[in-house]
């Protein structure tokens, strides 16, 4: 893949070893993204986005493990690092935005103790300093009344402006990348767009890359340059948001576009039949053969990896592709 | 005890403290408990002006009933029983308390350190907790008492090396709840590091439960304590202490009940006192209550 990408993973793969079997939540995700772009990773509940994303940092606890792959920032390997390297890397590099804003922040703390508390413990700069780049922070994510907010608690803001602390305190170290999972699931339609345009605004004032989690497609075609559909913990499409959507390559894509309902639109709803697959023991072959509707002869062999479809594009699929 | 959105509002403002009093004011029972304790603390520190000598033995004076010179008597060496009691409670609460405060030291962040590393640390850490809980503690704490000989500082070190565990086990338990919560994985994920997760956002989380155990345990250590005393392990003659008190009764409880009886009324009421506020703490400082709108 090109060369200027600030995040770059290759093959990173992670599993749980329960007692019932291993259960293979990233399996084998390779992706980049430039700076200043956002690569949208979209896919059904429990297909590994999140787990990909506590990869990425390191974050993966026992039972899990993150078994092989690299994910290549300025030009080190964050899984070759030490428990305290990685740590420097957590928040200042890459930062993480989590799905529910009212959960992420600690509801005996005030946003103010919060918000300087993590420019404290990365940079050495005095309370006074903390505090002044805290107010600049919530001002910039558009929150009213800065003072104010820094001696209030979580409890006393309503989600959409959890949500914009969480993000004033990703940003607080200015990190390279952000990666948000699923930032706006749970907040109204109307403060989920206010949030992703001011995601879009800091980003461009930045210039960071963004790896933004949805199962929205809604969400990825408004913000992402770049879309990776993840099914069964990989990859199975890959390239230019505009094209993906316009002609999609993998049969899983085409099936989640159809699914969406279009204002005005004629086709009837086609919802995906069957279940996703366990991540438990998975097979040999292609994880959504039992699913799709186009399956042939050729697709009884080995899971397909993904290769070239396309400038830009690469699908994991039997029948297409160069191979 | 439910608060309104308001009230819960006008509590964070004040902070923490002015809440948990305002909802104690609300608890007659509560505020029953707390004014014996302020009061014994205030005879306490004011024992020099308000009583006698209370090892002064005159022996013309022994067993005496109540009297307008001796409120409750005398005991056996003719040492007046209030001014006894009176001094008593420079002994018993702050070796209570001290005590107490051991426990919680060495309970604590051994709790916190089990719970948030898990794993062979937990392991390790709760099989010791396990086997020290499987035996009867108070018999542990006399063993290891009569081990080190009577006195006070040893009947200290005895029940801190059996009681911590309780702390231990308590602790570890709601850290494990607290370690769950996405605020933790946010903050790992800003890069704050362990220590800082530990002291900064489960410390404080961990502490209101513990207070209340610890009003409540604070009533059943002047307890343990009296009774190793009553044993002859802890205070030794002439300290006024209650347990000890109770034990020079003993042989008099037919002739001169009131040796026996003050004294044992003294340790109920300061042992239900602290219960009474430490159930009004738990209301108090129920964070369902406090935290959440």
């Amino acid at each position: 893949m090109p060369g200027n990408s600030v995040l770059e993973v290759s093959n990173l793969a992670t599993c749980f070893t329960g007692s019932a079997g291993v259960v293979k939540a990233v399996n084998g995700v390779t992706f980049a993204v430039k700076a200043g772009q956002t690569l949208g990773v979209v896919g059904e509940s429990g297909c590994g986005k999140s787990v990909m994303c506590l990869s990425l940092v390191g974050l993966i606890g026992p039972p899990g493990r993150i078994v092989s792959g690299e994910v290549w920032l300025n030009g080190q390997d964050l899984l070759q690092l030490s428990p305290k390297e990685i740590r420097r890397v957590r928040g200042r590099e890459i930062a993480l935005v989590f799905q529910d804003p009212m959960t992420s922040l600690n509801p005996i703390l005030t946003v103010g103790t919060q918000l300087t508390e993590t420019i404290v413990s990365h940079e050495e700069v005095s309370k006074a300093e903390a505090r002044r780049r805290a107010l600049e922070l919530l001002a910039r994510v558009g929150l009213p009344d800065p003072e104010r907010l820094m001696r209030r608690y979580p409890f006393q803001l309503s989600g959409g402006m959890c949500q914009r602390v969480m993000i004033a305190m990703a940003l607080s170290l200015q990190p390279k990348v952000l990666i948000a999972d699923e930032p706006t699931t749970a907040l109204d339609v109307t403060v989920q767009a206010q949030i992703l345009a001011e995601l879009k605004r800091l980003q461009k004032e930045l210039g960071m890359a963004i790896v933004l989690i949805t199962h929205d497609l809604g969400v990825v075609a408004a913000m992402a340059d770049e879309v990776a559909v993840m099914y069964a913990g990989s990859i199975v499409e890959y390239g230019p948001t505009v094209e993906i959507f316009a002609s999609p390559g993998h049969p899983y894509t085409r099936a989640l576009l159809r699914s969406v309902p279009r204002l005005g639109g004629e086709e009837e709803l086609a919802p995906i039949e069957g279940q996703p697959p366990t991540l438990l023991n998975p097979p040999g072959y292609c994880a959504f053969l039992p699913r799709c509707t186009q399956a042939g002869e050729e697709c009884s062999g080995d899971k397909p990896g993904l290769h070239p479809f396309g400038p830009g594009r690469y699908v994991a699929c039997c029948l297409r592709g160069e191979r | 005890m439910r608060m309104s959105r308001a009230e819960r509002l006008e509590a964070v403002r004040h902070g923490l403290l002015v809440s948990v009093l305002r909802k104690l004011a609300g608890d007659r029972l509560a505020l029953l408990g707390l004014g014996i304790i302020l009061t014994v603390v205030a005879v306490a520190f004011l024992a020099p002006y308000v009583a006698n000598d209370p090892v002064k033995v005159d022996l013309a004076k022994r067993l005496a009933p109540s009297s307008a010179l001796f409120p409750l008597g005398t005991d056996h060496l003719g040492r007046c029983i209030l001014s006894r009691l009176i001094y008593g409670t420079q002994v018993s609460l702050p070796i209570a308390g001290l005590t107490l405060a051991v426990i919680m030291l060495i309970g604590i962040p051994i709790g916190i350190l089990s719970g948030y590393c898990g794993g062979r640390v937990d392991n390790i850490i709760m099989r010791v907790v396990d086997v020290l809980l499987a035996f009867p503690s108070l018999v542990l704490a006399l063993v290891i008492a009569g081990m080190l000989g009577p006195g006070l500082i040893n009947v200290l070190i005895a029940l801190a090396s059996v009681w911590w565990v309780e702390y231990a086990r308590f602790v570890r338990a709601i850290v494990l709840s607290v370690k769950a919560k996405e605020f933790v994985l946010a903050a790992r994920a800003s890069g704050t590091s362990d220590v800082g997760i530990m002291t900064r956002h489960i410390l404080p989380d961990v502490l209101s439960p513990v207070i209340v155990l610890a009003t409540l345990d604070m009533g059943k250590l002047i307890l343990v304590i009296s009774g190793l005393s009553f044993l002859g392990l802890g205070a030794q003659p002439p300290a006024p202490e209650w347990g000890a008190m109770l034990n020079d009764g003993r042989p008099y409880l037919q002739v001169a009940p009131q040796l026996m009886l003050y004294p044992g009324l003294a340790i109920m009421t300061v042992v239900l006192a602290f219960n009474l506020l430490g159930d009004g703490l738990r209301d108090a400082l129920d964070p369902r209550d406090t935290v959440r709108v």
